[in-house]
């Protein structure tokens, strides 16, 4: 197949969809440069300007050379804890805690990822073959080198797994979803991609912080890639790389999106080098022997080598990796000389002291730091996305534009140890949903519980009040009624349906997130707070202060509460009813329904019998009588099922007709339904036994009326 | 010396509390949750077991549906089969099975339901009672039927809380016999039979037939009373008074009613006033009881045969009642039971295997448990809680028999204590307990047998409810007593 061939596929088509990944893996770069009009070398995120320094997000965002030595020991620590500088060096033991070591990833299926020509490269030298990467480089060229590096490519070539096939994937469609769902929060956005939202005239702001590489994603194979994104944390489980909560189909688009512009492989040196051939048992060995199993697990038990100790480290050793002169067997990261600096810094500190206790906060922080949480969210006035980035957090709900930031940002996290319950924090962290959110595009990545459970406790101790706020959400007080509250969450009442949705209705005006799980998700002190003060409890927000004022607030909020408690079986408040919730209309069966209630023109006594093809009546039990006959729809239940005031319904249709007076002295006896659903009332009437039926015509205008007194049946036609 | 002991004791309560709750119900009894069809709203308002097995359940949007399997476990919908019967009618507020038939009562009848063609369904919706006053005012709640050995029915109807709805006619300015018990006679018109409820939500009979209300505290009613009905009983709330003019009425007027004496002065001074069998103190026995039913299971359900297990709405539990003659009438004692039920309870019955189905609904009221309906089963372990089984009155005191048999070093005199209190009798809403004394018990002592403890109390008070807290009892083998609460209703004081 040419690329002549593929393109005159394609052309017919107005958005071009690429079916295969491997169809697309060299003529895409024509297809692209005729589609895009955009040079795909430059526009991919792959070619993003690489950073060339083992790279660390948070470092490269909250340190710079101007910083105080104080500051960037700082930095140093979070270096140490990144680079799992504690996987080698055995840290002293009061300093354990706090830089523990970090899961690297697996490479149980390392051979399905990269083939061989792509792992001899990139262990041959990291940061050559991927630009930014934490892996280290282990081999400087000494004698030997070149054949334990061709043995451990054995080895991991041979460390293959069964996958199951994810579908083909659409790179436009990849594309989309790559800038859309906040890959763009670390990595970095394709030049030629506009954000919706940025006008077309003008110029698209480059980020200013560097990107996250993913310079070896166009090596992988794309069954492995679309695995990986699909499920970072198994192969990963550091998280740093979180699951994006993609569907398979996601997950391959994604994939295809970064297979786009795949080069064919150069003359490679490997082959030039002419190795003698190696064995993957040496393989092994030497994957024991050089280290490798200080940060990567392969799923078999291996032995771990430990290195020097932390203490025993000089910081300013001629030839260890902070060094100019890094010789085989010393990690290669390519510091630059801020990260030198911080590292220094650092390992005197380390070695020195104890670490000061941290806060609660100062924990949390830490967490965040090491997760870059701060990409996307602020707390305690740090981190969130800057602004070249935050372009690209979407609404797909036009209706949440004019929240502005409120809506397109990942919420800020200041006080959300006491506003979320420990359930929906642990829904949010470990991907099990929680999103309440569905006007944003943007989602919150699944970082695994390993990674995020310690952030829990320490979230809630930091943000908790002196003196908490007192509710009471027992159910036993006499306000604790769900209907009270529904009726203050209406659009007559306080009107939070205006702003907020419930269940699957939107809200009447902007689509606020949806209350639907209030309960699971906030702590009810924290509701009241918010309710009682929104804009000191959640500074910015939209929420207007509603309860200021009022006497009774306390025990309104606890009355919403109480309805959004109990909310699965509750209608919806007013303004998100819809008028035809409780109508009864005429099921599959299409039987009659017969229905008892108050019927306005008939009483208390009333019976509504509302036939299928929109011919209604109702027989007042009490003087036991047809009293009128409508067409059209039938009666609305609300009134019988939810209303507590149960105030009497009206014929919802039209040409409402009234029947005559009844003759005589009845008395009501009951109706039977025929085998249709038909009911035939009875009564006596002077003694004597009547059966009274109303039916529509065959021709469904009118209704035939049945009396039978003792066996003598007559039959009238109505027609109105 | 003093203030020592008094610090003893203060500790004391602190630790019997810790081990009150480590008696956990689930050790006795356990309860079981029902799955329910999609989209049904199973707001059970009316449970009735028919002869076959299965289960009748009447819900507040006028249906009712039938279980086919009702004790299957795990209670899924498969397992249980659950099919509509019937459907259309006003507000089903109770159910009972008689004589091959259902008996659902609306707001304005009882109706008779039969499936005539055995396609499963009801096809026929006789009326067999009506008549009485329905204005289209929202509280008219209509409740039962309660069937007595006669084969009578029982209605009780709530009093009209505010205004009708002119629509009614002249219902809406004279509903008749709101407030009051109506009984049918099969094949005649609903007589006037007892009267001076307010919101008399759960009616149903002992297991000799006798007739029973329960009322919700508001006006005229300090707290939740048990009511027994008997043609011609007045139980008090004032506005049942008007139609005693009604030619038909079996009560004379009492004419005005007296306001702001206690309801143990009502006995003496309202003429006809019928005091409650029981009190249920409020809050402390729950803040709203609804049906009942009386264990006639045999003991397949534990040592309370033959007592009633009353619902509670506002707490979503059951509590228990024993009630015993004393002078010709009965009054007796109530106990706390079951709480924490995912709703509240409505409508209480016993099945086949001899577990209690309990039918559930919160709408237009609060309740503890969370969902707004539902059907939850209590199930007996099998193990035989140290309880009160009984509290008899006596001459000089109470007698409590248990259920098990007690450690005398567990019995002591100081270590029982009790009040007596009675309520306020008026148009306003509800009363704090008035009157207040704490009870002088002179001796408790324990039967040879060991199961029964007499407690002797020098100022027993009639009229007066009882109000005990048990010592930290213990059984033969140290299982501890379960509730340490009993609440008795002293109307009488036993002469002999």
């Amino acid at each position: 197949m040419t690329n002549a061939d593929m393109a005159s596929t394609v052309i017919p088509t107005p958005v071009p969809r690429w079916h295969s990944a491997s169809a697309i893996r060299y003529w895409a770069l024509a297809a692209a440069a005729v589609f895009l009009s955009a040079d795909p070398l430059h526009s991919h995120p792959l070619q993003a300007e690489p950073v060339d320094h083992a790279h660390v997000f948070n470092f490269d965002q909250f340190y710079i050379p101007e910083d105080p030595d104080e500051l960037v020991a700082d930095g140093g620590l979070l270096l140490i804890a990144e680079l799992n500088c504690a996987a080698c060096h055995t840290m002293p033991d009061a300093w354990k805690d706090r830089l523990p070591t970090k899961p690297g990833p697996d490479l149980a299926a390392a051979g399905n990822r990269l083939n061989e020509d792509s792992l001899w490269r990139f262990i041959r030298s990291p940061q050559s073959r991927k630009k930014g990467t934490q892996m280290p480089g282990l081999f400087a060229g000494e004698e030997g080198d070149v054949e334990a590096v061709e043995a451990i490519t054995q080895y991991l070539a041979s460390l293959k797994k069964d996958q199951a096939a994810l579908p083909e994937g659409d790179a436009m469609r990849g594309r989309e979803t790559y800038h859309t769902v906040g890959c763009v929060a670390c990595h970095e956005p394709a030049s030629d991609y506009r954000p919706a939202k940025v006008a077309a005239d003008a110029l698209l702001e480059k980020p200013g912080l560097s990107s996250v590489p993913i310079a070896l994603a166009d090596d992988y194979d794309f069954q492995s890639l679309a695995h990986f994104l699909l499920d970072p944390l198994s192969c990963r489980p550091a998280g740093r790389m979180p699951s994006m909560r993609l569907t398979e189909q996601e997950a391959s688009d994604i994939a295809a999106y970064l297979h786009t512009g795949r080069l064919p492989p150069k003359m490679d040196e490997r082959a030039l080098l002419q190795i003698p051939p190696q064995t993957v048992a040496q393989g092994r060995e030497a994957f024991i022997s050089r280290r490798c199993t200080a940060c990567h697990t392969t799923g078999e038990e291996m032995p771990k080598q430990a290195a020097k100790p932390f203490a025993a480290l000089k910081a300013d050793a001629a030839t260890g990796c902070l060094s100019g002169k890094i010789q085989s067997g010393i990690p290669r990261y390519d510091f630059k000389e801020l990260q030198i600096r911080a590292l220094r810094l650092a390992m005197q500190r380390v070695q020195m002291d104890a670490p000061a206790p941290f806060t609660a906060q100062q924990t949390v922080d830490w967490q965040m730091m090491r997760l870059n949480c701060y990409a996307c969210h602020d707390r305690d006035s740090k981190g969130g996305p800057e602004e070249p980035r935050a372009q690209y957090f979407h609404v797909n709900d036009p209706g949440a534009e004019s929240l502005g930031e409120l809506a397109h940002l990942p919420p800020s996290l200041d006080r959300i140890g006491r506003k979320l319950t420990r359930e929906w924090l642990e829904r949010i962290l470990w991907g099990k949903d929680g999103s309440v959110r569905p006007y944003i595009d943007t989602r919150m990545p699944n970082f695994g519980q390993a990674q995020t459970e310690s952030l829990i406790a320490p979230l809630e101790s930091a943000d908790a009040l002196a003196k908490p706020v007192e509710i009471n959400v027992s159910g036993l007080e006499k306000h604790h009624r769900a209907e009270s509250g529904r009726q203050l969450m209406g659009a007559t009442g306080l009107a939070c349906v205006a702003c907020h949705g419930l269940k699957d209705r939107k809200s009447l005006g902007p689509p606020v997130l949806r209350l639907t799980h209030t309960v699971e998700r906030l702590r009810p002190a924290f509701f009241k707070e918010l309710l009682l003060n929104p804009q000191e409890t959640q500074p910015g927000t939209v929420m207007p202060p509603l309860f200021m004022g009022r006497k009774k607030a306390d025990q309104e909020i606890e009355s919403i509460w109480t309805y959004l408690r109990e909310l699965d079986g509750q209608p919806l408040p007013e303004g998100l009813l819809s008028a035809t919730d409780f109508e009864l209309k005429p099921d599959e069966a299409q039987r009659p329904i017969v229905f008892r209630s108050f019927i306005e023109g008939v009483g208390t006594h009333a019976i509504g019998v509302g036939f299928p093809g929109g011919l209604n009546a109702a027989f007042d039990a009490k003087t036991s009588r047809w009293v009128i006959v409508w067409k059209g729809r039938f009666l609305d239940a609300m009134s019988n099922w939810q209303e507590r005031a149960m105030p009497p319904i009206k014929p919802l249709g039209t040409d409402v007709k009234e029947m005559p007076a009844a003759q005589g002295q009845r008395t009501f006896g009951g109706y039977r339904l025929n085998r249709d659903g038909v009911p035939t009332f009875w009564y006596q009437q002077d003694g004597k036994r009547v059966d009274d039926t109303l039916r529509p015509t065959p021709d469904g205008k009118g209704f035939e009326h049945l009396i039978n007194i003792d066996g003598q049946e007559t039959k009238e036609i109505l027609s109105w | 010396m003093v203030r020592l002991q008094q610090c003893a004791l203060a500790l004391g309560l602190l630790i019997t509390t810790a081990i009150g709750h480590a008696v956990e119900d689930a050790d006795y009894y356990r309860i079981l949750t029902y799955s329910l069809p999609e989209n049904v709203i199973m707001e059970a308002s009316g449970l009735a077991v028919l002869p076959d097995g299965r289960l009748a359940v009447a819900i507040r949007r006028g249906e009712v549906w039938m279980l086919d399997h009702p004790e299957a476990t795990p209670a899924t919908t498969e397992n249980v089969g659950f099919k509509k019967f019937a459907s259309g009618m006003h507000e089903v507020l109770g159910l009972a099975w008689h004589e091959g038939a259902l008996y659902a009562t609306q707001r304005a009848e009882i109706t008779r339901l039969r499936d005539l063609d055995g396609d499963g369904v009801a096809d026929e919706y006789a009326t067999v009672s009506t008549g009485w006053g329905v204005s289209g005012n929202y509280h008219e709640y209509a409740y039962g039927p309660a069937i007595d050995k006669a084969g009578n029915f029982y209605t009780s109807l709530n009093a009209s809380l505010g205004k009708g709805w002119e629509g009614a006619g002249d219902e809406a300015k004279l509903p008749l016999w709101r407030g009051w018990c109506m009984r049918t006679v099969p094949g005649s018109s609903p007589e006037p039979w007892a009267a001076g409820f307010r919101s008399p939500c759960g009616i149903g009979t002992d297991l000799d037939g006798e007739v029973f209300v329960t009322d919700q505290q508001g006006n005229w009613f300090g707290t939740n009373p048990l009511l027994h009905v008997r043609k011609g009983a007045f139980f008090g709330h004032g506005d049942a008074v008007r139609d005693m003019s009604q030619p038909n009425s079996p009560i004379k007027s009492p004419g005005k009613l007296p306001e702001g004496i206690t309801t143990a002065e009502a006995i003496q001074k309202v003429p006809g006033y019928c005091p409650p069998a029981v009190w249920f103190p409020y809050v402390k026995m729950g803040q709203s009881p609804t049906g009942f039913r009386c264990d006639g299971t045999g003991g397949k359900f534990g040592p309370f045969a033959r007592q009633m297990f009353v619902g509670e709405f506002v707490l979503s539990g059951v509590n228990r009642v024993f009630l015993e003659k004393v002078g010709g009438e009965l009054q007796g004692a109530c106990f706390p039971f079951i709480k924490g039920l995912q709703c509240a309870s409505l409508s209480i019955h016993f099945l086949g295997d001899g577990s209690m189905v309990i039918g559930q609904s919160n709408r237009g009221w609060n309740s503890a448990g969370n969902r707004p309906f539902g059907l939850q089963r209590i199930v007996w372990t099998g193990k035989t809680p140290l309880e009160v089984a009984k509290m008899e009155a006596k001459t000089d005191g109470f007698n409590f028999t248990f259920t098990l048999p007690i450690d005398p070093a567990s019995v002591s005199r100081e270590a029982f204590s009790g009040t007596s209190y009675t309520y306020t009798y008026q148009s306003k809403y509800g009363s704090p307990e008035m009157d207040p004394q704490d009870l002088k018990i002179t001796s408790a002592e324990l039967s040879e047998d060991r199961t029964q403890i007499h407690v002797k109390v020098a100022n027993l008070r009639p009229g007066y409810v009882h109000e005990f807290k048990l010592p930290e009892l213990k059984g033969q083998d140290g299982q501890p007593l379960w509730h340490r609460d009993a609440y008795y209703t002293l109307n009488r004081i036993p002469t002999e």
